[in-house]
């Protein structure tokens, strides 16, 4: 972290790291934010992927879920608000739905992190997917509401579907990430 | 960084997130408020980011080209068949548009039709999916400096897809027929109804407002209507087709959610101007009937057939607003087309209006055979300021 207090330098309790090091925790700390923008502006371009744009916002939702539970340095607050105003920038949905969602399933997943980290796996997957579920169903009635009118409900539960399908894939993969990359702040 | 202690750094963590919501619930409120910054911010992102979709979708093309090939190998054989007895039915139908063109053109010469403007056009590649999940939009490659502007019609290979709604520097976004926003007036082709046909996010549109004395056909063609200004009349859309009784939906031709080239076509529909006072009978300026035009030589041999007074002063006002005012309510609300010659001739004929209407095309006036059928001369002009409408001759094919 490169904001060591002064004081502690000078008695000599921890060295100033290194810029390479100091680059790296940064780049570790990014990855996750990183990934997930990209792979937001790869669903919307036209890969001719059936139901792209259905499976766009449970990707979202799980990297969001599996990084607040397991590395919340990683997925902060701040990175969720722009993750979520992409989507929403990119998707032409209601600006701040997106944002607001995610922002409510990252705070949930934190508050319950160290609950769910000593749980099994399937019953983490079962928590996120009635999380999962319920943010979907929020994003409907918030996009109906400012749309002014009842949107089709059956995307939202296509949505839903497709979110608690991707998760396990996704999972395992970010778990290896998870424990390829150094952790960002140890002293943290 | 400013130091801070561990407890400040504590609380400032919680206050975080309830510092997030409150900006995630800022934008929503600003986004209702501003919708010019929400397009603003739309177009820039959207802008930025097609170089990078321009790339990815070309490859992805080219790989759903190759396995199409590869796919079509197998069954050569049996697609060549079907290739050559689909070509001998073209065939014939290409002999059946040959002379259908033909004979329409022959009509709308005789007819003096009044050719559409010419649409320009440019084509561009669809480089994002702009719908996300409640809305059915697509990104193309193209903008303002390729002649792309909000209100063109985009069509696909086979028929009508959308409209552009937005444009930004480099890219423009085209809300398609099937948006739950999308409302368009069509004409049916065979039974000649109008409707609105409104989009559901459905991959099939619905029909709205028809007659109820009129009800769509199963499998007729829907076309665009030119009423409202909206858009050129007769581009194709799809086939009805009832989903269910009672509720007709239109099947498009394109491929709504397979959209890769895109035809942006500028009708500059906007710019047909209506009449300044629709459906009133303007006085006819006194002075126009004494004018020069007066004495054209389209008066003459009408003389015989209205029985009237022939002399100039007489025939003004009594011959136009006493006479037959149904038919010149019909002329003039269409001043348009009629050649500004229309309103100073008109005062001189002193019954019919058929002379009247041959005057503009003085060339076309044969003194001796006059007005063959006035009645029908007189329908034509009347007519002609109309292309919007398919011509009649359609329906033969």
């Amino acid at each position: 972290m490169a904001s060591d207090p002064p004081q502690q330098r000078q008695q000599g309790l921890r060295a100033r790291p290194s810029l390479a090091l100091r680059l790296d925790r940064f780049a570790a700390r990014m990855a996750p934010g990183g990934v997930t923008a990209v792979l937001i502006a790869l669903l919307s371009a036209p890969t001719g992927l059936p139901g792209a744009t259905a499976l766009l916002p449970g990707v979202v939702m799980s990297l969001v879920f599996f990084w607040s539970v397991w590395r919340p340095d990683a997925m902060p607050a701040p990175m969720v608000l722009l993750l979520g105003l992409f989507m929403d920038l990119i998707g032409f949905a209601p600006p701040g739905v997106n944002a607001f969602v995610l922002l409510l399933l990252h705070g949930v997943a934190a508050h319950l992190r160290f609950g769910l980290m000593r749980l099994s796996f399937l019953v983490i997957w079962l928590v996120f997917a009635v999380l999962a579920a319920l943010a979907c169903g929020l994003d409907w009635l918030m996009v109906s509401t400012l749309s002014l009118q009842p949107m089709p409900s059956a995307p939202a539960i296509f949505e839903t579907m497709l979110a608690v399908g991707v998760y396990p894939p996704l999972s395992a993969l970010s778990s290896r990430a998870h424990r390829l990359l150094s952790h960002p702040d140890p002293h943290a | 960084m400013i130091p801070v202690s561990i407890q400040a750094r504590q609380a400032l963590d919680k206050l975080l997130l309830p510092f997030m919501l409150l900006i995630a619930i800022g934008v929503i409120l600003l986004g209702q408020a501003d919708r010019s910054l929400t397009h603003a911010a739309r177009m820039l992102v959207a802008d930025v980011l097609s170089p990078i979709w321009s790339l990815v979708a070309e490859p992805g093309e080219r790989v759903a080209a190759a396995v199409s090939e590869v796919r079509g190998i197998s069954h050569l054989a049996e697609e060549n068949a079907s290739l050559r007895a689909e070509n001998e039915t073209l065939r014939g139908w290409y002999d059946v548009a040959v002379s259908l063109t033909q004979e329409n053109q022959t009509l709308k010469s005789n007819l003096r039709w009044m050719p559409d403007p010419v649409p320009s056009f440019v084509t561009g590649r669809v480089i994002a999916d702009a719908g996300g999940l409640y809305s059915h939009a697509v990104l193309i490659g193209a903008g303002p400096q390729n002649g792309v502007h909000v209100g063109n019609v985009a069509l696909a290979a086979d028929g009508f897809a959308g409209r552009v709604t937005e444009t930004g520097q480099r890219s423009a976004r085209i809300l398609l027929i099937n948006d739950l926003s999308s409302r368009i007036p069509v004409t049916l082709e065979a039974s000649h109804g109008s409707a609105i046909m409104t989009g559901d996010n459905s991959s099939s549109p619905r029909l709205m407002y028809y007659a109820q004395d009129n009800h769509p056909i199963e499998g007729e063609r829907v076309v665009t209507s030119g009423q409202a200004n909206l858009l050129p009349a007769g581009l194709p859309i799809g086939v009805v087709h009832y989903a269910r009784p009672g509720q007709p939906v239109v099947t498009p031709y394109a491929r709504l959610d397979h959209l890769s080239i895109l035809r942006v076509f500028d009708f500059e529909v906007a710019s047909i101007d209506a009449p300044d006072a629709p459906g009133r009978v303007p006085l006819a300026p006194l002075h126009a009937g004494a004018g020069p035009n007066g004495a054209l030589p389209g008066t003459g041999p009408r003389d015989g057939d209205a029985g009237d007074g022939t002399t100039l002063s007489g025939a003004t006002l009594g011959g136009v607003i006493g006479i037959r005012p149904q038919h010149e309510r019909d002329e003039k609300s269409t001043p348009k087309e009629s050649n500004q010659a229309d309103d100073a001739d008109e005062p001189q004929d002193g019954g019919g209006m058929a002379p009247a209407r041959q005057e503009v095309n003085p060339g076309a006036q044969v003194p001796g055979a006059p007005a063959a059928d006035p009645s029908l001369s007189g329908r034509k002009r009347v007519q002609n300021p109309i292309p919007a409408y398919p011509p009649p001759f359609t329906e033969r094919g």
